[in-house]
């Protein structure tokens, strides 16, 4: 049995809104083995974030079931909440506006140092918190910056230390590189890279953007309207896209070449409200090959081909296996 | 350490926020000379002793009425008493009160609006609506009826006076706090492990503070006239002891035949509450340096 280190079960998140429910997650399981990297994404308003959040336990769950360790972990009590900030962590898409103005980037990353009282002697603290810059390879010379001085790259480091600080086993990193430029967002994922090498840690790394996940990725979950619509190794993906969503996604992929043309999937129509949604198939008011089973019955997911699982009704005629 | 910084900088690195403000203030001409005042004044309160030249109880009845002159150089009162001793003096009751007071309604305030802002729900409509109780009645008479149930003295009064202020600095608390509390450093000190209190104080309240301390300086010139109001119709602090407002209310029956005895009470509290009034300001826009360009 593959050593899973997180397992997520049926989970699903609800807010309460005045039109009713809005399904921000709904029914998505998944498991993680140690050392490895989840890829989730989708456009934006596809729960994604959510269910990052949830699974940090920013967000209390509606339903389901969340084991971290084979621990239920899904509605942890306060000692065991702080407990499990040290196992897991979480890096936040904005580099500005995750870090505390008022404090300098040695304050930052000495902070959950400080909560969980590791070291008694402030010298000891800020040893660490020098090993941590040098772990993100931030220039010592930054200790007393404070973050509006120092530039996107540099601030996301900040935020990769401070998740560092506790030596968690898991990291939550939401959008971790897309409020960055291009040149950066590649030292970042690089960074990311290595210090799983390094310290065998598992992501989950939720985005838009493809490449990106590409790039990090062994698994990749794509998610249309709070549900899973296909999942599969990181290679398979692009390989064998399977779901008609993601192949719209991933030829909205640019590629850079000027002599390779290849006609684009387009997608037609909008996102149907995640309010309230009716027990059909998400994706059929944008899908070109929808059909009355598709607008009675939602597709459950399915193992199309081994270890890829896609949810739709006709994923078999249309990819032709 | 600032100095081996080898990226271009428009400006030096500063240590910390604090003296990067103060930087910001000393280039304020009329705040930095309000500053001198107030620590003057606030010398001059603690070294009453020292610095008054006659003991200000002291009764002389041949020389009362005394215009200013260099022996009394604000003159004497009814009683032949050196009015100015007596307002130096008086800068110790008017300022400790209204130091006190100003420190009450900003602690409870900002509490109170933190919490409220941070929590929301049906704790934040129960304070809010017993804010705009509060906030209905006229600040100066509330105090009126607090003090005239508490009775006179230095801790009454100053609770008296904070009771109304107090409004003023839960508001300014709680909007800034709901601004602060939805930005991401909040869920990143969440997810670090951060308790709610130790989220409060160490990650919004610095952040909320600097509203606070400017309107701080402000309503110590603010309580300075209402503790004074309150002495002036026998309610603060009782006659013998020579704070600013029951000078003034002792002046009042000579005000026609012997102008110092109002004059020159009148005149320390103007300067105290312009020295902090323009202090508040320079602190305000060296806080906030974008509000002055």
């Amino acid at each position: 049995m593959a050593d899973n280190l997180l397992e997520v079960k049926n989970l699903k998140k609800y807010f309460n809104t005045p039109r009713g429910p809005l399904h921000a997650v709904d029914d998505i399981t998944f498991t993680i083995e140690r050392g490895h990297t989840l890829g989730v994404v989708g456009e934006s308003g596809c729960g994604k974030s959510t269910l990052g959040r949830t699974i940090i336990g920013l967000l209390e769950s509606t339903q389901g079931e969340i084991r971290f360790e084979g621990l239920d972990i899904t509605h942890p009590d306060m000692k065991r909440k702080k407990e499990l900030c040290k196992e897991m962590q979480m890096v936040f898409q904005d580099p500005f506006s995750s870090l505390n103005p008022r404090r300098c980037v040695a304050e930052l990353i000495a902070e959950p140092l400080k909560i969980f009282k590791v070291y008694k002697f402030a010298k000891e603290r800020d040893e660490r918190v020098f090993e941590l810059m040098d772990v993100v390879g931030l220039d010592r010379r930054f200790a007393t910056s404070y973050p509006h001085e120092l530039d996107g790259g540099r601030r996301q480091r900040i935020g990769i230390a401070r998740a560092l600080a506790m030596d968690p086993k898991f990291i939550v990193c939401d959008e971790p590189v897309s409020a960055l430029d291009v040149s950066i967002q590649a030292q970042v994922l690089n960074l990311l890279q290595d210090l799983q090498d390094e310290r065998g840690l598992t992501y989950i790394i939720i985005t838009h953007d493809l490449s990106v996940v590409r790039h990090i990725s062994d698994e990749i979950m794509v998610m249309y309207l709070g549900c899973m619509v296909e999942k599969c190794d990181a290679k398979e993906l692009f390989v064998h896209t399977l779901h008609p969503y993601t192949k719209g996604l991933l030829s909205a992929i640019p590629i850079p070449t000027v002599k390779e043309k290849k006609p684009p999937v387009l997608l037609e129509g909008e996102l149907t409200s995640p309010i309230n949604p009716k027990p059909v198939c998400r994706f059929a008011n944008r899908c070109k090959y929808c059909t009355e089973q598709c607008l009675q019955s939602a597709p459950a997911l399915e193992e199309v081909l081994p270890g890829h699982f896609v949810a739709c009704h006709h994923v078999r005629e249309i990819n032709g296996l | 350490m600032s100095k081996q910084t080898k990226a271009p900088r428009k400006k030096e690195k500063k240590a910390s926020q604090f003296s990067e403000v103060m930087g910001r203030l000393r280039r304020n001409k009329l705040a930095m000379v309000s500053l001198a005042v107030i620590i003057l004044i606030i010398l001059a309160a603690i070294f009453a002793n020292y610095v008054a030249p006659y003991d200000y109880a002291k009764q002389d009845m041949h020389n009362r009425f005394l215009y200013p002159s260099l022996q009394h150089l604000c003159g004497t009162d009814n009683f032949g008493r050196d009015i100015f001793s007596r307002i130096i003096y008086g800068a110790r009751y008017s300022l400790v009160v209204s130091v006190i007071a100003v420190a009450i309604a900003v602690v409870g305030g900002a509490i109170l609006g933190a919490t409220s802002g941070y929590f929301g729900g049906l704790y934040d409509t129960i304070v809010q609506r017993i804010i705009d109780i509060l906030m209905a009645i006229p600040s100066f008479l509330l105090a009126v009826v607090i003090s005239a149930s508490l009775g006179t003295g230095i801790m009454s009064s100053a609770l008296a006076i904070a009771v109304g202020m107090m409004s003023v600095f839960e508001r300014i608390m709680r909007s800034s706090v709901l601004q602060i509390r939805d930005q991401e450093f909040i869920e990143a000190a969440k997810v670090t492990g951060a308790s709610t209190a130790r989220i409060i104080f160490h990650e919004i309240i610095p952040n909320a503070l600097s509203p606070i301390i400017v309107n701080a300086t402000l309503c110590i010139s603010s309580a300075i006239i209402a503790i004074s109001g309150l002495s002036f119709i026998g309610l603060g602090i009782p006659a013998p002891t020579p704070e600013w407002g029951t000078l003034l209310s002792a002046g009042r029956d000579y005000i026609r035949d012997f102008w110092p005895m109002v004059t020159f009470p009148g005149v320390a509290i103007v300067i105290t509450i312009i020295a902090f009034n323009l202090l508040g300001d320079g602190l305000r826009d060296a806080m906030d340096p974008r509000l002055k360009q």
